[in-house]
């Protein structure tokens, strides 16, 4: 499975994957990350996996809290 | 990032001084980038911190009695220390491990200055992004060796804006 990383030069990474099943490239994903992290990359954050359709519209779950 | 991607995910590391200081290359290259802002050439820079030399105002003028200005510590020798001071006849530059960058014009005495407020801040300004520059770039190469070292890199570019765009087989 082919991965991507975008690596930006004030510590931003994109990591997204292409083709194949959302599970196998979840999985892929959190490999990668994990292996930054044991070698000595700190992530001061971190996203969730999501699937990107298109620009807005992204496979994730939304509410809101602190409204009356 | 392209559209219809089966799997994405953002993330934001840490781009630690460390790259710089605990790198022994880079604690020698960093000379050149100082005597290029400040205007001097890079073998009237001295690097030295707490491992090596004292630390910098009347400690420095000291330990210049006893030494030379082209005098070389070696790099290696200030691996591991808290900061790392880049120093030559006019000012001195220290990067701590917080990040936190300082930019020093002349010694204990008024007269040993050379810089006006504005133009120290302005040398500031130009150290500030040149070591963020070369920290973001350091950091680029950090994670392309560990991906390297651990799965199949097929492609390696840079884009216009500086990213560093990978491609591994997981």
């Amino acid at each position: 499975m082919l991965v991507s990383l975008v690596i930006g030069t004030a510590g931003s990474v994109a990591f997204a994957v292409g083709q194949g099943d959302f599970e196998q490239a979840s999985a892929a994903l959190q490999q990668i990350a994990r292996e930054l992290q044991m070698r000595g990359v700190n992530f001061e954050s971190m996203g969730d996996i999501e699937k990107h359709r298109h620009d807005h519209e992204h496979e994730t779950a939304h509410t809101t809290v602190g409204q009356t | 990032m392209p559209c219809n991607l089966v799997a994405v995910r953002t993330a934001k590391a840490v781009v630690d001084p460390r790259l710089v200081l605990d790198n022994p290359q880079m604690l020698e290259g960093v000379k050149t980038l100082v005597a290029q802002i400040v205007g001097t050439k890079p073998e009237h820079v001295t690097a030295y911190n707490d491992k090596r030399g004292t630390a910098w105002g009347q400690g420095w003028n000291q330990w210049r009695q006893n030494h030379t200005i082209t005098e070389t510590i070696p790099a290696e020798k200030l691996v591991g220390g808290a900061y790392v001071d880049w120093v030559c006849d006019q000012c001195a530059v220290r990067l701590e491990r917080d990040g936190t960058l300082t930019f020093r014009d002349g010694w204990d005495l008024p007269a040993s200055k050379h810089f006006t407020p504005e133009q120290a801040d302005a040398i500031l300004t130009q150290l500030n992004a040149a070591f963020n520059q070369l920290l973001g770039v350091l950091f680029q190469q950090k994670v392309q060796q560990i991906v390297a070292s651990q799965f199949a890199l097929q492609n390696a570019q840079y884009a216009a804006n500086g990213a560093l765009v990978l491609t591994v087989e997981v």
